[in-house]
């Protein structure tokens, strides 16, 4: 298929329709309204169905539904949005329930402004909802890159059976790129959900559920969905390796826009004589700690860097060591940092 | 390249910018602001973008600034906000056209939705003073045939009220954009010219690739080289100006 001009999120709303998509459940918010728009357009044309809810506390309620039948879904919001799905996302969780959640972030707390930020870390990679879970999360950093991991997170989701965030700072859901979509997957052509509940003719009835009475069966269930966060850890870690090389001055660790960044200031910073490189971290749950580990070695500073005011830092210092001095650089708010801070903190940093 | 053949195509002292949404419109607008700016024009810019909330002609409120173009566009907390807020200045910006020969450039916002704001300008907005150029870019989604352009088109004018005066042909993939990708879209832009019997004024072109085109044979068409000026932060904006750490 030819390259075509687009939005991040227009390109993460076409990707779900490649993936075999047909269902969107849904509550416009800043800055991803382009999404829900899209979907609206684009799934009438395909046969699926959009459906604008009433709130997002009832669009994770309905996503609920939808994956217990056995159907691709998927949601996206910003920031605020995504915090009043976390029941929703919980339950998911504990029903073991394939669903795709976009969060485009914007700044918080409450319902803070609409301009990017990166401060749903926390929220995404530990928690958000109550009880024991886990949801894989992937962060794109370039639109094409958006497309792709959206495809990749429906895929994830039937894998595992858990929720996936694809988590994007407002500028990879309102900048434009060219994209490429390299496959297309019939929903027709998907493997058979033998565990959904699509109508118990001739079988025994398939149970959609998280309530556990018994309290030997919920320790049971929990502990069976910890082995499978473990088979997550083992093979789903996910990362880019920019200029990295032996002796080097400075290693940016950064992710989705700060990354495309701190790659900009990496040229700069050659220009000046300082070899500087770039883990970024592609996956944030689970997070590619040994990798970064090793890469780390290879350089005498580490420099972290966020919009927000350091939440990804605490994954990198436990994974570097209590030893390693880890220096943070960030802007929250809606604020974004520009090259030239990164080029100038990597050199206060050498000085 | 020489953009004074097509920026003079721009008879009109007010030129309002529409299209689908992502066409190019905003960044077009600046760059015709540029070059009304060269020709040494008293020139007025107003977003009038009502409805994309990131990279809107105000986030380089200080290029304008710096080469003396007026920029209208809300101030303070509304600034940043993607509220449909329309400004009394705007209105009056238009009223004073009505008897003077500055530029005045209208950023509007993406598909009908955003040229709606033009429906209730009506009454300031004179049509014989109005070049009301509708930006074509066929590698945007639901832009890329024939009559998928064609029913956007009209759509846009039931919402402004205003007929379509002119085309400007804009296909591209950014940096990425290939001297045929411009050749092979520009024949969907000749056939919707064709069947609405509205004029290609003319072709713009992302300026390094414009060379190669016009040593090329060109278009048979006036070409205006583009830069682009609304850039995510880690590009480098051209001519030296300072990065904000904002991307409104």
């Amino acid at each position: 298929m030819a390259k075509k001009l687009m939005k991040g999120c227009e390109a993460i709303g076409e990707a779900a329709i490649k993936a075999g998509c047909r269902l969107f459940f849904g509550y416009p918010i800043t800055p991803q309204n382009e999404i829900p728009e899209y979907m609206s357009a684009r799934l009438p044309q395909v046969g699926g169905v959009y459906v604008q809810a009433e709130s997002e506390v009832s669009a994770s309620n309905m996503l609920y539904g939808a994956a217990g039948a056995g159907c691709r879904c998927f949601t996206s919001s910003s920031s605020p949005g995504i915090s009043l799905m976390q029941e929703g996302i919980s339950y998911i969780a504990g029903a073991e329930l394939p669903v795709v959640f976009i969060n485009i972030m914007r700044g918080g707390p409450g319902l803070g402004g609409i301009l990017p930020s990166q401060s749903d870390y926390f929220q995404a990679t530990k928690g958000g909802g109550h009880g024991d879970y886990r949801c894989l999360v992937l962060a794109p950093s370039t639109v094409q890159e958006a497309a792709d991991l959206v495809q990749l997170a429906f895929d994830l989701a039937d894998k595992y059976r858990n929720p996936v965030y694809v988590l994007g700072d407002g500028l990879i859901g309102q900048m434009m790129e060219p994209v490429e979509f390299k496959r297309t997957v019939n929903p027709e052509d998907l493997p058979e959900k033998t565990w959904a509940s699509t109508g118990a003719k001739g079988r025994k009835p398939n149970i959609i559920n998280s309530l556990y009475l018994d309290p030997e069966d919920l320790e049971k269930h929990n502990w069976k969905l910890k082995k499978k966060y473990e088979e997550m850890e083992k093979n789903e870690k996910r990362w880019e390796e920019f200029n990295i090389e032996e002796n080097l001055d400075v290693l940016f660790v950064a992710y989705g826009t700060v990354a495309r960044i701190a790659k900009t200031a990496i040229e700069d910073l050659r220009s000046k004589g300082v070899t500087a490189g770039l883990f970024r971290p592609i996956t944030l749950y689970p997070f590619p700690g040994e990798a970064l580990y090793s890469v780390a070695q290879k350089s005498k500073k580490v420099l972290v860097s966020e919009l927000s005011t350091g939440q990804m830092i605490e994954d990198v210092r436990y994974h570097l060591g209590k030893d390693r001095e880890v220096a943070f650089y960030g802007r929250v708010g809606g604020m974004v940092m520009t090259p030239e801070e990164l080029v100038d903190e990597a050199l206060k940093l050498l000085k | 390249m020489d953009f004074v053949p097509s920026i003079n195509r721009l008879k009109k002292p007010v030129t309002i910018l529409v299209g689908h949404y992502g066409s190019g419109k905003t960044e077009i607008a600046v760059n015709i602001a540029f070059y009304f700016k060269q020709l040494n024009k008293e020139v007025t810019i107003v977003d009038l973008d009502l409805i994309k909330p990131y990279f809107r002609c105000r986030l380089i409120r200080e290029d304008f600034k710096a080469r003396v173009i007026r920029l209208v566009a809300p101030e303070g907390g509304a600034f940043y906000a993607d509220l449909p807020i329309l400004l009394p200045e705007a209105r009056g910006v238009l009223e004073k056209s009505l008897n003077s020969d500055e530029k005045i450039i209208l950023d509007v916002g993406g598909d009908d939705l955003g040229a709606r704001v033009l429906g209730s300008m009506n009454d300031v907005i004179s049509e014989s003073k109005t070049d009301l150029l509708f930006v074509l870019n066929h590698n945007r989604p639901f832009a890329e045939n024939v009559d998928s352009v064609i029913k956007k088109i009209r759509e846009v004018e039931g919402a402004a009220q205003m007929k379509i005066t002119g085309f400007i042909a804009n296909s591209h993939l950014m940096e990425q954009t290939s001297k045929d990708d411009v050749i092979s879209s520009l024949e969907i832009s000749k056939e919707v010219s064709k069947k609405t019997s509205i004029p290609i004024l003319f072709c713009a072109i992302i300026s390094q690739l414009g060379d190669e085109i016009t040593q090329n044979g060109g278009l048979q068409f006036p070409v205006l080289p583009i830069e682009r000026h609304i850039l995510p932060p880690f590009i480098a904006p051209p001519s030296g100006f300072k990065r904000p750490p904002s991307v409104v």
